[in-house]
C-alpha cells in the first residue's frame, strides 16, 4: 500500500527522545545485580537515538516512527524491570545488556552456527523442492507414473518426517546428510501434492490452443503445464519452507552437532539463557529472510497474477 | 501465386457420426454429417447450443477423431492437429502468464520461427498496437478475443476454425468484431469455418449457412449467400433467409 498521507514527525521525535531516556536510565541508575556491558548498552541506545534523530527527514524511516518509539519503550521497560529492579529470576530471564554481551563475546560461534543451519536448510529444502516438483509433474502428466507414485505418496507423505529421525540418524553415519534427507523429505511432500494438483487443474483448452499450432508433448509440459501450475507450486514451496524450519530445529537439537538448534541446546545445558535468546533472535531473522526471498522470487515469476499478497 | 494455391485447403467431411459415452450409455452427438468446404468460403454452422457443433470443429482441427466417417483436407485424412488449421475458441484462452505480444507469438515459438515484424503488423491490424506488454488479466473481453484472433491469424492458417468466438461478448463489441472478422477474412484469404447460435451473426458473415438440428446433430438445411459485404441486417434478402431458418429450427411463429 502506498502511503498517501504524509507521515507525521512526532512519533519518531518522541521515539528518539525515548531512546535517549533509555540510554540515560541504563547509564545512571545503578544495576540491581552484576550485569555486563551496561555502559556499552547505554552507548548503543544513545546511538539509536542519534540515528533516529538524523533520519527524521527520510520519509521511509518516518513511516516506522511509531515502531521506533514502541521498541524504545519495550527496551526501556525491560531494562528497568530486569537490570534495575531484578523482578524476574536469573538466569532464565536476561537483561538487554546480557544479550548484547552474547553478541559481542560469542559472535563467531553464532555466525558459525548460522552458517551451518543455512547450509542444512538450503540444501535439504532445494533438494526436496526439486524432488517434489519432479514427482508432481510426473503424476500430473503420466498415468503410468501416477499409478506407481500415487500410493507411495499417499502412504508415506502424511507421515511426520520427524518419525524417520531415529532411523536415519542410526543408519546414516553423517548426521549432516541425515538431516539433509529429513529436510528434503519434509519439503518434497507438499511440493509434490501441490504441483500435481496444479498440473491436473490446467485448463485443457490451453493444451488445445498449443496443439492446434503444432505443439509436441515436450512443449506442452514445459510451456503450458508448468507455467500454468506455477502458482500452486509456490503454495507448496511456501508450506515446504515452513516444515523445513521445523525439521531444521528438531534435527539440530536431536542429532546434528552444529547449527543454531544445537547452539540453543548447548546454551540450555550451560544455563546460558541469554545465549539462547540470541540464537532465537538470529533464527527468527534467518527464517523471515528466507520467507521474504521466496516471496520475492514468487512475485517476480508470477507478476502476471493480478492479485498477490505482499509478504 | 503458387504460395496461396498451396495454402488452399478443401475440407471434405463424409458420413461422420460420433457419440460420447456417458455413465452406462452412449450419447450420440453427430449423425451422418456430409459437408464439403471449398477454399475461401466462409461457412457458418448454425444450431442450438450443445448440439455437437463444437465436436465437429474439433475434428476438423484434428483435436479429436470421429468414430465413423472421414474428414479430409485436400484428399488426405486429418489425423492430427496442424498449424494450417487453427481454432479460436469461445473463451480467448490466452495464456495468462504471457504478455499480449508473447501470446500472439505462441505459434512462432512452437514452430521455432522468429518474425517480430509479422507480430507487430498483426497487433497493429487488430488494433492492439501499444498493448504488447500488457497481461491478459488487464484486457477487456473484446480485447482478449482480438488477441486470440491475432494469435491464430499470425500463423497464416488456410482454415480458421471459429467456435462461437463472439459468444461471450457484449452486443456492441460483438457488432464491431463481426465487421472486423469480415475484413480480416477478406484481407487474409483464409477459409472460415464458424459455429454460432446467433442467426444474425451467421447472416452477416457467411457465404454459406449450414443449419443443424438438436442432438444428435444432423444437417437439416443449407443456404448460399452471395450478397456483398458489408451487409445490412435489415436487407430484404437476409430477412427472407432468416425467416426460413427460424422455420427450420421450429420457431416459425416466433421470429
Amino acid at each position: 500500500m502506498k502511503q498517501i498521507v504524509k507521515n507525521a514527525y512526532w512519533p519518531q521525535i518522541v521515539g528518539a527522545v525515548a531512546w535517549l531516556a533509555t540510554a540515560g536510565l541504563t547509564y545512571f541508575i545503578p544495576n540491581a545485580d552484576d550485569f555486563p556491558r551496561t555502559t556499552t548498552f547505554a552507548v548503543v541506545c544513545l546511538g539509536i537515538a542519534i540515528l533516529s534523530a538524523i533520519s527524521l527527514p527520510l520519509n521511509k524511516v518516518r513511516y516506522y516512527g511509531a515502531w521506533i518509539l514502541a521498541l524504545a519503550l519495550f527496551i526501556g521497560i525491560w531494562e528497568v524491570v530486569q537490570a534495575k529492579l531484578l523482578l524476574l529470576p536469573r538466569p532464565f530471564f536476561g537483561a538487554p545488556q546480557e544479550l548484547l554481551d552474547v553478541f559481542i563475546t560469542d559472535w563467531a560461534k553464532l555466525l558459525n552456527s548460522l552458517a551451518h543451519s543455512m547450509m542444512l536448510l538450503v540444501g535439504g529444502y532445494l533438494l526436496g523442492c526439486i524432488i517434489g516438483f519432479v514427482i508432481g509433474v510426473g503424476m500430473g502428466w503420466s498415468k503410468l507414473f501416477g499409478y506407481w507414485a500415487h500410493p507411495v505418496l499417499r502412504f508415506l507423505g502424511p507421515l511426520p518426517p520427524v518419525a524417520f529421525l531415529p532411523l536415519l540418524f542410526a543408519v546414516i553415519p553423517s548426521s549432516f546428510v541425515a538431516g539433509e534427507l529429513l529436510m528434503a523429505f519434509a519439503a518434497s511432500f507438499p511440493v509434490a501434492v501441490l504441483t500435481w494438483s496444479g498440473i491436473a487443474g490446467v485448463n485443457p483448452s490451453y493444451y488445445d490452443v498449443a496443439k492446434t499450432m503444432g505443439a509436441k508433448p515436450l512443449f506442452l509440459i514445459r510451456h503450458v503445464a508448468i507455467p500454468a501450475a506455477l502458482p500452486f507450486v509456490f503454495v507448496g514451496m511456501f508450506m515446504a519452507l515452513g516444515s523445513c524450519f521445523y525439521m531444521l530445529v528438531v534435527a539440530e537439537m536431536l542429532g546434528v552437532k552444529a547449527g543454531l538448534g544445537f547452539y540453543m541446546q548447548w546454551a540450555q545445558g550451560w544455563a546460558a539463557y541469554p545465549n539462547m535468546y540470541a540464537a532465537l533472535l538470529i533464527m527468527a531473522v534467518m527464517c523471515t529472510s528466507f520467507m521474504t526471498l521466496l516471496f520475492k522470487v514468487r512475485n517476480r515469476l508470477l507478476r502476471w497474477q493480478k492479485e498477490s499478497i505482499k509478504w | 501465386m503458387v504460395d496461396s494455391l498451396v495454402k488452399q485447403q478443401k475440407i471434405e467431411i463424409t458420413n461422420v457420426s460420433h457419440s460420447y459415452s456417458l455413465d452406462d450409455h452412449d450419447l450420440p452427438v453427430l449423425e451422418e454429417i456430409d459437408l464439403t468446404i471449398e477454399p475461401n468460403e466462409f461457412v457458418v454452422i448454425l444450431g442450438p447450443s450443445g448440439c455437437g457443433k463444437s465436436t465437429l470443429l474439433r475434428m476438423v482441427a484434428g483435436l479429436e477423431r470421429p468414430e465413423q466417417g472421414s474428414i479430409k483436407a485436400n484428399g488426405e485424412e486429418i489425423i492430427a492437429a496442424d498449424p494450417s488449421r487453427i481454432v479460436v475458441f469461445q473463451d480467448p484462452t490466452l495464456f495468462p502468464w504471457l504478455t499480449v505480444r508473447q501470446n500472439v507469438e505462441l505459434g512462432f515459438k512452437i514452430q521455432k520461427k522468429k518474425d517480430d515484424k509479422a507480430i507487430s503488423d498483426m497487433l497493429e491490424m487488430i488494433g492492439l498496437a501499444g498493448f504488447d506488454n500488457a497481461y491478459p488479466s488487464q484486457l477487456s473481453g473484446g480485447m482478449a478475443q482480438r488477441v486470440a484472433l491475432a494469435r491464430a491469424l499470425v500463423n497464416d492458417p488456410s482454415v480458421l476454425i471459429l467456435d462461437e468466438p463472439l459468444g461471450k461478448l457484449d452486443s456492441l463489441t460483438r457488432i464491431t468484431m463481426q465487421k472486423e472478422l469480415v475484413n480480416l477474412w477478406r484481407n487474409k484469404q483464409f477459409t472460415g469455418l464458424m459455429v454460432t447460435h446467433d442467426i444474425e451473426e451467421a447472416l452477416l458473415l457467411a457465404t454459406r449457412i449450414i443449419v443443424m438440428r438438436q442432438r444428435p446433430a444432423h444437417i437439416i438445411g443449407e443456404f448460399k449467400l452471395d450478397m456483398d459485404y458489408p451487409r445490412h441486417r435489415d436487407s430484404e434478402e437476409l430477412l427472407k433467409i432468416r425467416r426460413e431458418i427460424f422455420g427450420l429450427l421450429g420457431h416459425k411463429s416466433d421470429w
